[in-house]
């Protein structure tokens, strides 16, 4: 649970919540409930009914509001009797954040074994950002659920309508609910998610433990060259500029480079981090996976608590495969109110 | 011609509300072009100033990382600088600051103006640097015109112009008007002739106005932190338009001041020639410009020792200076040898003011001498005397006394009546027009000839070393034979012996007459 907790962190690139809080519940939820079976998608009978869970909202009302368990298992049941069919298996929506550990959560009340995949490969802040919905699987009906018994089904026409509506619910909704979405065979699942993510997350995370453990700079980057990160350089924060726009809060980090001092490196961050210049060159954006972590103990820093002064390591790990050239408007700078860089990622020459 | 820099086209006010965020470095950089960036920079962007808009969202600046991607770009095509428009200066992240100064690479941000606004105005400013000049210089006369009638009107349209501080230093280097640029410029004002440079890496450009003598009376200068070497080519064109609105403007206050001048000389010997007994009329003139004639008046009279240096303007000084050092008087009158002035009080003033009035007068002599050069004026003040008729007779001891401290050495230059020597006012009387008329004929043979100057120095400093050709010499660093030869020479040429001691008294006489001709 803990490998799993720390890959989910990373994954998440700074945002999706934290982590720690579904951990727990998980690790409770398997003590009351017994294990969860995780399977590879490819072992489910092609109709089998499969769909995905998670929770959905503000990750820091989710902390302040702690999940029980049981609003999980009543989203997925209400998603069932509106379907008139039963579930077979779940499968995270995003493994990146809190909701990496919510799709145990919700296997383990349901019974029910937890498909090794997700649908973002990571984390990202909006429902249509998922490779279902890149792939034209459906998300309606979508259920929901919160802890006080309130459950709602979701039916509708048009892909677009789904995530502003569910914003404007999530008020009365107590700030977060569960979720089940994207309701479809497995056949309509396997050409349109992200395989062994949640292996995958267990495998990054005990890796990343391992490194943080280390406290030795070898060891840290024969762990991002395993991973085929794009190792980034490191500094000293100077100067945290925080905005608060219409598509979220906003964060421009600038860091005084270690090894030279003149060098500037700048993140841009939404919910997540989602770009990195070095002296104006871009080197990571998103859906490229951008990690901040503290220099010395080696924990993730983000967006939203990283402060001025602080030292920071700043990598990245390469995108899920789905996430090609085309989806670029679903997750791309685009889709966080950004603009592209003009040209892309360049690779001019160092600075004299 | 020199190529335009970002510092040439900041100081021209191309980029008119233009704020430097950073890359200062950058600002000597050479600007061929300008470009609005659409897309990213490519080799054609080489020595060109880009113009960027950010995008906006909901009418805030979004994507401002976008700065940094196109200042690295720029800098690797070889682009000049980069302008924002349309964006407050406060939304940029110290990333794009520190970039920028990393790549000296001038980042300019221009809050209100569009796009195409800026960059057409810099294709103007790039292309046709001449005719923005001629545009400007069309400017300036125009305002110049409009507000010539005084000094600061005319220094604040040329600083309009050049989008620098421009003001008027007098000769000594003090503002007339505008900021105090003298002690910073004053070492470059030394020739009469335009001057253009960069002091303390701000650039600068000053034009004299020349008066009769040839010596400038006047500098303009302007000095702007931003200007490059075009920027000082048009200063300097600028600044010769105004000076010819200065040199009327001057011209107007010297005819003025003259006008005043010969009134006030009119009306103070009218009122000497009446001695006590004012009329009515010329006391009323005398209170209309601020005179008054009762009370106690104690008379002070500076004496030219010096017929040929030109004055000028440079009295209005020693006015000033008056007033400095807190001896109220009103405008100087100027006489046949110097000018008179008087101070005047409801009560006699007490006896130890006498040497108070000579230390002050002294010191304000030392500071005029220090403006001037040389002491070219010598004081005499006069005793406190009651009424108009008090007036003629504190005046005429004020230019008596002058006269005392200009046959002697007084220290300080300055003579109270009372403290004359009897000597001195022998001296003194004898120094009258007649007896220096006497001493210029008795003298002209020996003024007519070659080195005569030389001789006469010499024959006085033998008669006042009581004939002895030692202490003579000694005096003017001569050999005692050399003295012993000029004295002769002299003396024949005076048709004079040495051994008649009337003859000697005559010339040594003579000597100190004509010594107040010089």
């Amino acid at each position: 649970m803990d490998d799993l907790a720390a890959g989910a962190t990373l994954l998440g690139s700074g945002g999706g919540g934290d982590a720690r809080a579904g951990a727990m519940l998980a690790r409770q939820q398997l003590n009351v409930h017994g294990p969860v079976e995780l399977l590879p998608l490819e072992s489910l009978p092609p109709d089998a009914m499969v769909a995905c869970v998670g929770a959905v909202g503000s990750t820091t009302a989710l902390v302040e509001r702690l999940p029980g368990g049981s609003e999980f298992v009543a989203a997925a049941r209400a998603l069932e009797h509106h379907l008139g069919a039963s579930l077979a298996a779940v499968q995270p929506l995003e493994i990146g954040g809190v909701n990496g550990l919510l799709a145990v959560v919700a296997a383990a009340g349901l019974g029910l074994p937890l498909v090794d995949a997700d649908a973002m490969g990571r984390a990202f802040p909006r429902l249509d950002q998922t490779t279902l919905a890149a792939h034209g699987v459906a998300a309606s009906p979508t259920a929901l659920a919160e802890a006080r018994g309130q459950v709602l089904v979701v039916v509708t026409p048009e892909r677009s309508t789904l995530e502003p509506l569910i914003r404007q619910l999530l008020p009365a909704m107590g700030g977060w609910c569960a979720i089940a979405t994207h309701p479809a065979p497995a056949r309509s699942y396997a050409p349109a998610v992200v395989h062994n993510s949640v292996s995958r997350a267990m495998r990054i995370g005990a890796e990343f433990l391992a490194a943080q453990r280390a406290c030795d700079g070898t060891a840290r980057a024969a762990f991002l060259r395993r991973q085929h990160a794009i190792p980034l350089r490191g500094g000293v924060v100077t100067e945290v500029r925080r905005q608060d726009t219409s598509s979220g809060l906003r964060a421009t980090v600038t860091i005084m480079d270690r090894d030279e001092a003149g060098r500037t490196i700048r993140l841009e961050a939404g919910d997540e981090y989602v770009l990195v210049l070095d002296d104006g060159e871009p080197v990571a954006a998103t859906p490229e996976i951008i990690c901040a972590v503290d220099s010395r103990t080696w924990t993730c820093v983000g967006p939203e608590s990283i402060m001025e002064y602080q030292q920071v390591d700043v990598f990245a790990l390469p995108a899920a495969a789905a996430w090609t050239a085309d989806t670029s408007t679903i997750v791309g700078l685009t889709a966080y109110g950004l603009h592209e860089t003009p040209g892309g990622e360049h690779g001019l020459a160092d600075i004299p | 011609m020199a190529s335009l820099t970002f510092r040439d086209l900041m100081a021209a006010g191309a980029l008119e509300t233009g704020e430097l965020i950073s890359g200062a470095a950058g600002l000597d950089r050479a600007v061929v072009g300008v470009t609005i960036l659409e897309d990213q920079p490519d080799a054609s962007h080489n020595g060109t100033a880009a113009v960027l808009e950010l995008p906006r969202r909901q009418g805030a600046v979004v994507s401002t990382y976008l700065v940094d991607v196109m200042l690295r770009r720029l800098h690797a095509v070889g682009g000049s600088g980069l302008v924002i428009c349309r964006a407050p200066s406060d939304v940029f992240a110290a990333a794009s600051r520190r970039l920028a100064d990393r790549l000296s690479m001038p980042m300019v941000v221009v809050e209100k103006r569009t796009c195409l606004d800026v960059a057409s105005d810099l294709r103007l400013w790039i292309r046709q640097p001449d005719l923005q000049s001629a545009w400007v210089l069309c400017e300036v006369a125009r305002t110049l015109h409009s507000s010539a009638s005084s000094l600061s009107g005319i220094t604040d349209a040329l600083a309009r112009a050049l989008n620098a501080e421009v003001s008027v230093l007098s000769a000594q280097g003090t503002a007339m008007t505008g900021p105090d640029l003298g002690d910073a410029l004053s070492s470059y004002l030394t020739k009469p002739a335009p001057i253009t440079g960069v002091h303390n890496g701000i650039s600068f450009a000053a034009l004299p106005h020349t008066g009769e003598s040839g010596e400038p009376e006047l500098w303009l200068v302007a000095q702007s932190r931003q200007g490059g070497v075009l920027w000082r080519d048009r200063a300097a064109l600028v600044l010769s338009l105004g000076e010819a609105y200065v040199s009327s403007w001057l011209s107007n206050r010297v005819v003025a001041a003259e006008r005043d001048a010969r009134f006030r000389a009119t009306l103070l010997g009218e009122i000497l020639s009446f001695g006590g007994a004012v009329p009515a009329g010329t006391a009323a003139l005398a209170a209309r410009i601020g005179w008054r004639l009762s009370g106690w008046h104690t008379g002070v009279y500076f004496l030219r020792l010096s017929r040929t240096k030109a004055f000028g303007t440079a009295i209005a000084d020693l006015e000033r200076l008056m007033a400095d050092v807190g001896v109220a008087m009103g405008p100087l009158v100027e006489r046949s040898d110097g000018w008179s002035g008087w101070i005047s009080a409801d009560r006699p003033p007490s006896p130890h003011e006498g040497a108070g009035l000579v230390a002050n007068v002294s010191a304000a002599l030392h500071r005029y001498a220090a403006r001037i050069g040389t002491a070219p004026v010598v004081a005499g003040i006069g005793r406190a005397a009651l009424g108009p008729a008090g007036l003629t007779t504190t005046l005429s001891e004020a230019r008596h006394a002058a006269l005392g401290a200009a046959v002697a050495h007084v220290p300080g230059g300055v003579q109270h009546v009372d403290s004359l020597g009897a000597a001195q006012v022998l001296m003194a009387s004898c120094a009258s027009p007649a007896l220096r008329e006497s001493a210029r004929t008795l003298l002209a043979p020996l003024l007519a000839e070659s080195f005569g100057d030389d001789l006469l120095r010499t024959l006085e400093a033998f008669l006042d070393a009581g004939g002895s050709t030692t202490q003579a010499a000694r005096r003017l660093n001569l050999h005692r034979n050399t003295v012993m030869q000029r004295v002769d020479r002299a003396c024949e040429v005076l048709g004079i012996t040495r051994d008649d001691a009337d003859e000697r008294l005559a010339i040594q006489l003579a000597c100190r007459a004509y010594r107040l001709e010089r």
